[in-house]
């Protein structure tokens, strides 16, 4: 039942590949403010389920609805208009254009002409590039810097303007581990400062008790569970599926 | 048994472009053994088995097999030095048959198709769906039968190491038992077996030696039992 | 009628031969080799060479045969695996370069007369009751037959169809399990080599040898491939037929000169509805990791350049421009009518590769119809101007506004197309519009062509209508010039990058990436048109002759070559495109030859075009934002940190030390 306070409701979505079902029958709720985990083993089906409430692949049955309204036939482009943005596993970013040109465009599709100078939009471009630590970057073109910048670059072109849900696909993939830290620290602190909701699809239980209100564990397509971490960590059917595998 | 190890790598560095995966793995793989990689993901253990199967070239250390260095060897002579390398996402060609897919994982041995005949017994012994199925294309198998499909497919050449990344991916605890229970039974019949897992559970059991990876190096080894108790803090907060 | 059966399976017979190297190369690399023809056309002139000479056909066919293998594995070894690093588009460009000089170095030995090539089985035909079928077409047919059998066989039932099938799927995973990846792709190249001349040498002998034949007939056979899909070799048999018979029943029925108009409109209706062709399929690949070569390693020309400071650069920025605007404007009073004509060409031609930069440069559609666009301009012009007496300016409007739409038109199915299905729709457009603008000869005078009077009035005596034209297209170019970089470094250029880069990572910014293509593709169509008006009026008469694949190609080319994105870039690149004609005066097929090599060497050397070296003009490429108040950036192509050095950057700011 979708409240209307819902920022996103996920009803009883399947999502199917070919003969295959990815994702069945899967439930879930964001409410504004809330930042919510999403984890489960490879190929539980967490990829799937940003994919199909993003826009990228389509929803065989169920409904998903974004802002009370049902977001059937909306393409990626217009969601993101709406302020459903995401990140990406492999990094969607545009290597051949400097840090600020790739911010700068999201900047310029999600207002509107009128609205600001552009002067105006290059400070507010700047202002998240400096939030990122990126600053000294701001005219480097993003084929040149190093993996965790891009990453960084990736969310600061996420968040710069008007995101009201930012669906995170592995955040923390391909970081050492004390980068992680710090990438969490800073995609937690710029999330909360904007106001901006989201879901997180992770791996490392670390960085997940560090973002999230909430958890969702899902198995073989399905949710298994859900509630705080700890009551998910101390969950049986979660220890049996997924956590039950690295212990006694 | 002979002191040389079959598999040895020491202080290896590698990457991806100008990403620095590995900064520096030491380990061994005696004859006749399991070895067990195990570490949360994205610490670099499917770079390690692309180090040795020769799909990347380290930018520092060696990686000897048999006594040979590997830096040197493109991948398709490793492969037919006896090293069959069942890949992370299970790798089977999507459009071609099942039997085919066997036939190519018994190229690197030379063998002629009548020659293969007996190994493929074995394997359809070890996996009777796989002949049911034997001229669908691979694609139209489920995930666990594509995941028999390429370890199948990596015995066809009769390895002396066969190395598996992460054979129970996206697979329903049953059948990661099923898995497992094959290689138990490849190990028996004398093929050492490198292996890298997330089912910590599967891999304690099957391993005779186990190595913990962590930032890109080996944080800790030893026995499954030895290492057993701290692998709660690795996993969880 | 039943000639015309004949005819058609006979065409069919010559689509399968030259269809199975297309589709062999493009399973196994990826990419359309736009140097099938031309390789192809080798063997064909080996074989007449031996002729000559006295050798027997025999003789001769099986050496140009084994000339076009060996040239073709050739190319796999020295160009296509050195570009392998390279994105696949890069790679399929690239296969221009030993195509144009292949068909330089031939035009340059044998000239551009037809030759005679005699057909396998000489001229007889046997008899069936009251219908007769030559000995050479039997032949024809036999041998698409065995061909097909052939490879089917060799795909589907020998070890070595087996390796190729599953490094066309996988090539990293192949490797892994002991296949010979790089060996297995030189074969391939080899085999569809060896079926490229085995063509050629049919089709030369059944119409005749000359250089470019058999590349435009390769082109020209695009809709069989086309219907029955890039995947499957029943497919290609089935597609060969059906085109064969809708070819030869058009050209008995309706005409036989809009053969390339049926082509063009066969594969976008084709297209529309099977994105991959009727019994074409997504290739099913395997998820391999991305196994980049370290960036670091690469050789770089663009970074051993000195770097210029922001103030120079600025400067010389102004002082280029002033110093070239100005030239522009005295040159008639300097230099010659033969001279002027050249820089008028350059001009007009500059026009066309800014409206290509659109839509292949920034957004990276690899688009070979650019011609189409000009030739549409130009007839729409001379048309209105010259039998509907329009005046020059309204029919000038009124050509670029059609040539325009005709850009958004073709840009719909267009854009849901990519690589290889797009290079083949675009070629097909280049193909047809010149035949169709043709076809009505009484109002455009048919091949011959007409002329076309321009009517500047005499605005300053005493000099010749040629200067008054030039300053006409010079105002225009510079302020092409001027709007290209305005788009360029805008908002609309930065979609166009965007959408290049990362189609994905755009749309989930808000970009629409179908209306961003769309824009280009109509954009390129103005360009297009507003460049053959241009023309036009420098030349004084329009033929159809003057809007071939090669004219596409070269402008493709010439972007490649000046830089793509950018628009000094396009500038570069005409002058390129026109000067070498001129350089290497002795023949224009010496041009081709330079202009092949030309190719190669950028691609392999700097990617990024000529415009990337040249760092005096780095600011027009990536604009620098600086913050009021604070010193600017050092450069826009600094190398970025390693990833040791990136880790303070991100512990220092949250303040962890580790």
């Amino acid at each position: 039942m979708t409240t209307p306070t819902d920022l996103l409701t996920v009803t009883n979505m399947t999502v199917r590949y070919g003969p295959f079902l990815a994702v069945k029958e899967m439930n879930l709720r964001i409410r504004p403010g809330q930042i919510v985990g999403l984890i489960g083993p490879n190929g539980a089906g967490k990829s799937t389920v940003i994919n199909a409430v993003s826009g990228a692949v389509g929803v065989a049955s169920g409904k998903v609805e974004y802002l009370g309204a049902p977001t059937k036939g909306l393409r990626m482009d217009q969601l993101a208009l709406r302020g459903m943005v995401r990140t990406f596993q492999n990094l969607e970013v545009f290597p051949t254009m400097t840090v600020l040109e790739n911010v700068l465009i999201r900047v310029e599709a999600a207002t509107r002409r009128t609205e600001f100078s552009h002067s105006e939009r290059i400070e507010k471009c700047l202002d998240v590039i400096d939030s990122f630590g990126l600053g000294r970057y701001a005219d480097t073109e993003v084929g040149n810097l190093a993996y965790p910048e891009r990453k960084l670059l990736e969310f600061a072109r996420a968040m710069v303007v008007d995101a009201k849900l930012l669906l995170l696909d592995e955040p923390t993939a391909g970081l050492a581990v004390d980068e992680r830290q710090c990438v969490v620290r800073l995609v937690v602190d710029q999330m909360r400062a904007r106001n901006i909701s989201g879901i997180v699809v992770e791996h490392d239980m670390k960085v997940v008790k560090a973002m999230c209100d909430e958890v969702s564990v899902m198995d073989a397509g399905e949710r298994i569970a859900y509630g705080t971490f700890d009551e998910v960590v101390g969950d049986t059917r979660v220890k049996e599926a997924y956590l039950g595998r690295g212990v006694e | 048994m002979t002191g040389t190890p079959l598999l040895e790598l020491r202080d290896v560095y590698a990457g991806y472009g100008e990403a620095s995966v590995l900064e520096g793995v030491n380990f061994t793989v005696p004859v006749g053994t399991c070895v067990v990689l195990l570490g949360p993901n994205g610490v670099g253990k499917s770079t390690i088995l692309r180090t040795v199967s020769g799909i990347i070239k380290p930018s520092g250390g060696t990686v000897s097999y048999r006594g040979n260095d590997l830096r040197r060897i493109p991948d398709y002579k490793i492969a037919r030095m006896g090293l069959a390398h069942v890949p992370e996402g299970r790798g089977i060609f999507p459009g071609v048959t099942v039997l085919e897919n066997l036939r190519i994982g018994g190229f690197a041995s030379g063998a002629r198709t009548a020659e293969q005949s007996e190994t493929l017994d074995r394997v359809y012994t070890l996996f009777p769906i796989l002949k049911e199925r034997a001229d669908q294309p691979a694609a139209a198998l489920s995930g666990g039968q594509q995941q028999m499909l390429a370890i199948g497919r990596g015995l066809m050449s009769q390895p002396q190491l066969l190395i598996l990344d992460e054979p129970s991916l996206g697979l329903s605890p049953l059948l990661v038992d099923q898995v497992f229970d094959a290689l138990r039974a490849i190990k028996e019949q004398g093929t050492t077996v490198l292996l890298v897992e997330q089912s910590a559970r599967h891999a304690l059991a099957l391993a005779d030696h186990v190595y913990v990876i962590g930032e890109g190096k080996v944080t800790r080894d030893g026995t499954p039992a030895e290492v057993r108790d701290t692998l709660d803090a690795e996993y969880l907060s | 009628m039943s000639a015309v059966i004949v005819a058609a399976l006979t065409s069919a017979a010559y689509f399968v031969v030259l269809g199975l190297g297309i589709v062999l190369i493009y399973r196994q690399s990826g990419v359309l080799n736009f140097s099938q023809g031309p390789v192809g056309s080798l063997a064909a002139y080996t074989a007449y060479l031996l002729i000559q000479h006295g050798a027997p056909y025999w003789v001769g066919a099986a050496a140009g045969i084994t000339v076009s293998a060996a040239v073709s594995a050739g190319i796999e070894i020295l160009i296509i695996r050195r570009l392998s690093r390279h994105s696949i588009d890069v790679v399929g460009i690239a296969t221009f370069g030993p195509g144009l000089v292949i068909i330089g170095v031939l035009g340059a030995i044998f000239g551009n007369a037809d030759l005679p090539l005699p057909a396998p089985l000489g001229g007889g035909q046997l008899h069936f009751g009251f219908v007769g079928v030559g000995y050479s077409e039997l032949f024809a047919m036999a041998v698409a037959i065995v061909a097909i059998g052939g490879v089917y066989v060799l795909l589907q039932r020998t070890r070595f169809g087996l390796s190729l099938r599953a490094a066309s799927e996988g090539p990293v995973t192949a490797g892994m399990l002991g296949i010979n990846v790089s060996r297995t792709r030189t074969g391939v190249w080899a085999i569809a080599g060896a079926l490229g001349g085995l063509a050629a040498i049919m089709v030369s002998g059944h119409y005749y040898l000359e250089p470019t034949f058999v590349t435009t007939f390769t082109f020209g056979s695009f809709a069989a491939i086309v219907l029955g899909g890039m995947e499957s070799i029943l497919g290609l048999a089935i597609g060969s037929v059906l085109y064969g018979l809708l070819s030869s029943f058009f050209a008995f029925l309706v005409t036989a000169r809009l053969l390339q108009t049926l082509n063009f409109l066969t594969i976008a209706v084709a297209l529309s509805v099977f994105p991959y062709g009727i019994f074409g399929r997504r290739l099913e690949h395997v998820a391999e990791p991305r196994i980049k070569g370290s960036r670091r390693n690469q050789f770089r020309l663009s970074d051993r350049i000195p770097k210029l400071s922001p103030r120079v650069v600025m400067i010389l920025r102004i002082a280029g421009i002033a110093i070239g605007v100005t030239g522009l404007a005295v040159l008639p009073f300097i230099i010659g009518d033969a001279q002027l004509y050249i820089v008028a060409s350059v001009a007009a031609m500059f026009v066309a590769a800014s409206g290509l930069n659109f839509i292949s440069g920034y957004a990276g559609q690899g688009s070979l119809g650019q011609a189409g666009f000009i030739a549409i301009g130009a007839y729409i012009y001379a048309v209105l101007n010259m039998q509907l007496h329009y005046p020059s300016l309204l029919a000038g409007i009124v050509a670029i506004v059609v040539a325009a739409a005709a850009g958004v038109l073709f840009g719909i199915p267009a854009i849901r197309l990519s690589g290889v299905y797009l290079a083949m729709i675009t070629l097909a457009f280049t193909l047809a519009v010149p035949e169709l603008a043709a076809f009505p000869q009484n109002v455009t005078g048919g091949s011959l062509g007409m002329a076309v009077t321009s009517d500047l009035g005499g605005i300053v005596p005493g000099l010749s209508l040629l200067a008054k034209q030039y300053w006409l297209i010079a105002i225009v170019a510079i302020a092409v010039a001027w709007v290209s970089y305005r788009l360029g470094t805008g908002k609309l250029g930065r979609r166009w990058k965007a959408v290049r880069d990362s189609e994905l990572g755009a749309a989930s910014i808000g970009v629409p990436v179908s209306r961003t293509k769309l824009n280009a593709f109509g954009l390129s169509g103005a360009f297009g048109g507003l460049s053959g008006v241009l023309t036009i009026f420098v030349v004084g008469y329009i033929a159809p002759d003057s809007y071939t694949v090669w004219l596409s190609a070269f402008l493709f080319a010439a972007i490649i070559i000046g830089g793509r994105g950018l628009t000094l870039g396009s500038a570069l690149g005409s002058i390129f495109v026109v000067a070498i004609p001129f350089i290497t005066s002795s023949a224009a097929v010496w041009s081709q030859v330079f202009f092949g090599l030309s190719l190669l060497l950028v691609l392999w050397l700097f990617p990024g075009g000529l415009a990337s070296l040249l760092n005096v003009f780095r600011g027009a490429v990536t604009p620098t934002f600086r913050r009021p108040g604070t010193a600017p950036a050092t450069g826009t192509t600094g190398r970025g940190p390693t990833t040791t050095a990136a880790k303070p950057v991100v512990a220092a700011k949250t303040g962890v030390g580790r």
